[in-house]
């Protein structure tokens, strides 16, 4: 597999989850979580520290990051998210509140770096987490290993919320809040659920885009637009929408930049950023509801009716 | 009932509590005469893709700091230097938000930014506000302006462009392949290989990699050079004769651990500059450092003069001890810098405008016996004027060693050890 190519499967998988989760905490809470930034930042250093002090592979310690993201989570909703949904706040509201909390995890990244260089004289502002990564067929094992791990995460909370009672109490209330609170659904532990979840996927998208660049304490806030960028293209209001919408930015931002360089010059990476955007940009002009709104199931007949009419 | 009594007994000790107060407040200031603060604000990268050597810097400021005030207390001068350190993230808004922010409270003397991008971004506003800053880094040709508010203690880079060139050329290259960072230093650093080398007899391959400074992640830029090369061979040009520029700071690590993932990238040398010589993130990283040491890479360092008694060792030793790592050679700088400003305030006083007048006598003054960094003569645009750079190697043992120096004046390399 090219070098390019594994790095892009991986970066794409946690985009899909990042992006999952922002989608996750949107159709619950009305939240754009800004907080996303630094909660992946976090569930990279969570790993960063078990490799690097407690030895053996940086798989061993994604677990430990999806519980600290929750534990993120928890504290947003508890300390800003709930007192702020109690007091009917607007969506901006909500969203800036996100950006506070941030700031205050950003900080937190900061001093958590100072601490590392200081007293185990450690570097960790620039870390290439994939130098710990194990071998599979001579590879590398990120490549394999994180894609199927994001799909079997993905697979198992469709389960969750198709098969258990608290997953369809969940489902109900994202549809339709009111009429969940009436049935005596409690809507707050769902919300509460959902910042566990979502802080969770962050975190632990985190720690998988560290395998794929270089892990810095502004890893996640640099890569903010593109979780973002996947949730819109997914639609926004559809959890598996924003997942594939993920995944699809990051090999887009990897595959789509080095085959146009590659075709038209190196001054193409310049517009790095701007690719998988404009890619955006032009599924949501073409399908207004992102790829939630495609017809999938009618897809594969409008697809093999379009080529006959192309043959005919 | 209220009881008007106790209210005129509070009021009376709280009186006598405020006169007593301000009775010994006088007293103490006059045993004591007043000694005034100067402050002196460093702007240093304490994030971003300088931050090692913003890390290096503060240690080196602070130490400079201390070893002021201890020689304004021993002379008994009425003054004390007192040193503010703000994070510029490697930033160039950043930086001048910050200049702004301390120009609003009086400060008028500042050390930093690092990088040109940054110094460019604060030279009108400080140029506008008569602000002396002055930067131990900052080396692009675009800033080399008589009569500015900026000067700078490192030379720039019309002195450094030609060093690679004949560094490349002496290591039997003859093909270059450029990949630099698109800000100020990188593009003027890229524009002076590309035309020195071809004056050598080299060629400069047309494709040249110019990528976001803000970049942390560098496979595709790899897989491009890995194709650049591929094609190279191709034409039938042989590795040998093929070389990589990489114009850098820091994000020379995971650059060179995705170009690590490519057999050929190893087969050919690589050539770096100042922004990379010395980088801790590049000896410290597991795959980038035994990369470098494969592939070569030989990065040049201005050389600077000797001075009389320099502290080169007393700062290097310092750095050593606090942060378990060989400090960069700006950091020598900025140790300079804070001493020959703060022997400026003490000379003309807190007065920008005189300490720029001043500044390059004081400097030369004082770096010619003292100076950490050795030597420093200002040019006419306030720049360092040697000419000479060390070319420093990464090796296989993981330290950083001298091996050669290239002459200014004759344009050659005097090699110390051979690697090619």
């Amino acid at each position: 597999m090219a070098p390019w190519l594994a790095s892009g499967l991986v970066y794409a998988s946690a985009l899909a989850l990042t992006a999952g989760g922002i989608t996750l905490l949107y159709i619950t809470t009305r939240t754009f979580n800004f907080a996303h930034a630094s909660m992946a930042t976090w569930g990279f250093y969570v790993a960063y520290t078990g490799t690097v002090l407690y030895g053996g592979s940086p798989y061993r310690y994604f677990p430990l990051s999806f519980l600290f993201g929750s534990l993120l989570g928890v504290v947003c909703y508890v300390g800003l998210n709930r007192p702020l949904l109690r007091r009917r706040a607007a969506e901006i509201t909500l969203m800036m509140s996100t950006l506070g909390y941030d700031l205050v995890l950003l900080s937190g990244i900061q001093i958590y770096c100072d601490y590392l260089t200081h007293t185990f004289r450690l570097f960790p502002r620039r870390v290439t987490m994939s130098s710990y990564d194990a071998e599979i067929f001579g590879m590398s094992a990120s490549p394999l290993i994180l894609p199927l791990t994001a799909i079997l995460i993905l697979t198992v909370f469709h389960l969750f919320l198709a098969k258990t009672k608290f997953g369809i109490s969940m489902r109900a209330t994202i549809e339709n809040p009111l009429l969940a609170g009436v049935s005596g659904m409690n809507s707050d532990k769902v919300y509460l659920a959902a910042w566990v979840v979502g802080g969770g996927m962050a975190s632990l998208g985190g720690a998988f885009m560290s395998m794929a660049m270089t892990g810095t304490p502004v890893m996640g806030m640099m890569t903010l637009p593109f979780m973002f960028a996947g949730a819109i293209l997914g639609g926004l209001y559809s959890l598996y929408g924003g997942i594939l919408g993920g995944f699809l930015v990051g090999l887009a931002e990897y595959g789509a930049v080095y085959y146009l360089a590659m075709l038209g010059g190196p001054w193409v990476l310049g517009y790095r950023m701007a690719i998988p955007l404009l890619i955006m940009a032009i599924v949501l002009l073409v399908f207004p509801s992102g790829l939630a709104g495609l017809p999938w199931g009618s897809l594969p007949r409008k697809l093999a009716g379009a080529m006959r009419g192309v043959k005919s | 009932m209220r009881r008007p009594g106790v209210a005129v007994i509070a009021v009376l000790l709280v009186g006598l509590l405020v006169l007593g107060a301000s009775c010994a407040q006088r007293q103490q200031a006059e045993k004591k005469p007043t000694v005034e603060t100067r402050t002196l604000v460093a702007l240093f990268p304490l994030t971003g893709v300088l931050s090692t050597f913003g890390e290096n810097a503060k240690v080196t400021a602070t130490l400079a700091t201390k070893d002021v005030n201890e020689w304004l207390e021993r002379e008994g001068k009425p003054w004390r230097l007192d040193l503010k350190i703000e994070d510029t993230a490697t930033d160039p808004p950043t930086a001048l938000q910050k200049m702004k922010t301390w120009f609003g409270t009086g400060v008028k003397f500042f050390i930093g930014p690092y990088a040109s991008g940054e110094c460019k971004e604060c030279l009108t506003f400080a140029n506008a506000n008569k602000i002396l800053f002055v930067a131990s880094s900052s080396t692009s040709p675009a800033l080399s302006i008589p009569n500015d508010s900026l000067f700078r203690f490192c030379p720039d880079d019309l002195v450094q462009s030609p060093a690679v060139a004949r560094t490349a050329w002496e290591a039997g290259v003859r093909h270059l392949i450029i990949s630099w960072r698109g800000d100020t230093w990188g593009d003027g650093l890229q524009k002076g290989i590309s035309e020195a080398f071809p004056k050598l007899g080299g060629k400069v391959y047309p494709k040249g990699i110019r990528y976001d400074p803000g970049l942390e992640d560098f496979p595709k830029e790899a897989a491009l050079l890995n194709d650049y090369v591929n094609d190279l061979v191709r034409q039938g040009v042989p590795k040998s004769q093929i070389g990589i520029v990489l114009i850098a700071f820091e994000e020379v690590a995971p650059y060179m651990a995705a170009a690590a993932k490519y057999p050929v990238l190893k087969e050919v040398p690589w050539f770096g500059t100042d922004g990379t010589a010395h980088s801790a993130a590049l000896q410290k990283h597991s795959v980038a450092g035994p990369f470098a040491a494969k592939a070569r890479f030989v990065s040049t360092m201005f050389a600077p003069g000797a001075a009389e008694k320099s502290r080169f060792d007393y700062v290097k030793d310092h750095v050593q001890s606090v942060l378990n790592r060989e400090t960069d050679a700006y950091s020598y700088n900025v140790y300079d810098m804070v001493w020959c400003l703060a022997l400026c305030m003490d000379e003309v006083g807190y007065d920008s405008e005189k300490a720029m007048a001043i500044l390059p006598r004081v400097t030369d003054q004082w770096t010619k016996v003292n100076g950490a960094s050795g030597h420093v003569v200002l040019n006419e645009a306030g720049d360092r004027a040697f000419a000479d750079y060390e070319l420093w190697y990464l090796s296989e043992s993981g330290e950083w060693e001298k091996i050669g120096i290239w002459r200014g004046q004759t344009d050659t390399v005097d090699w110390i050890k051979k690697i090619y």
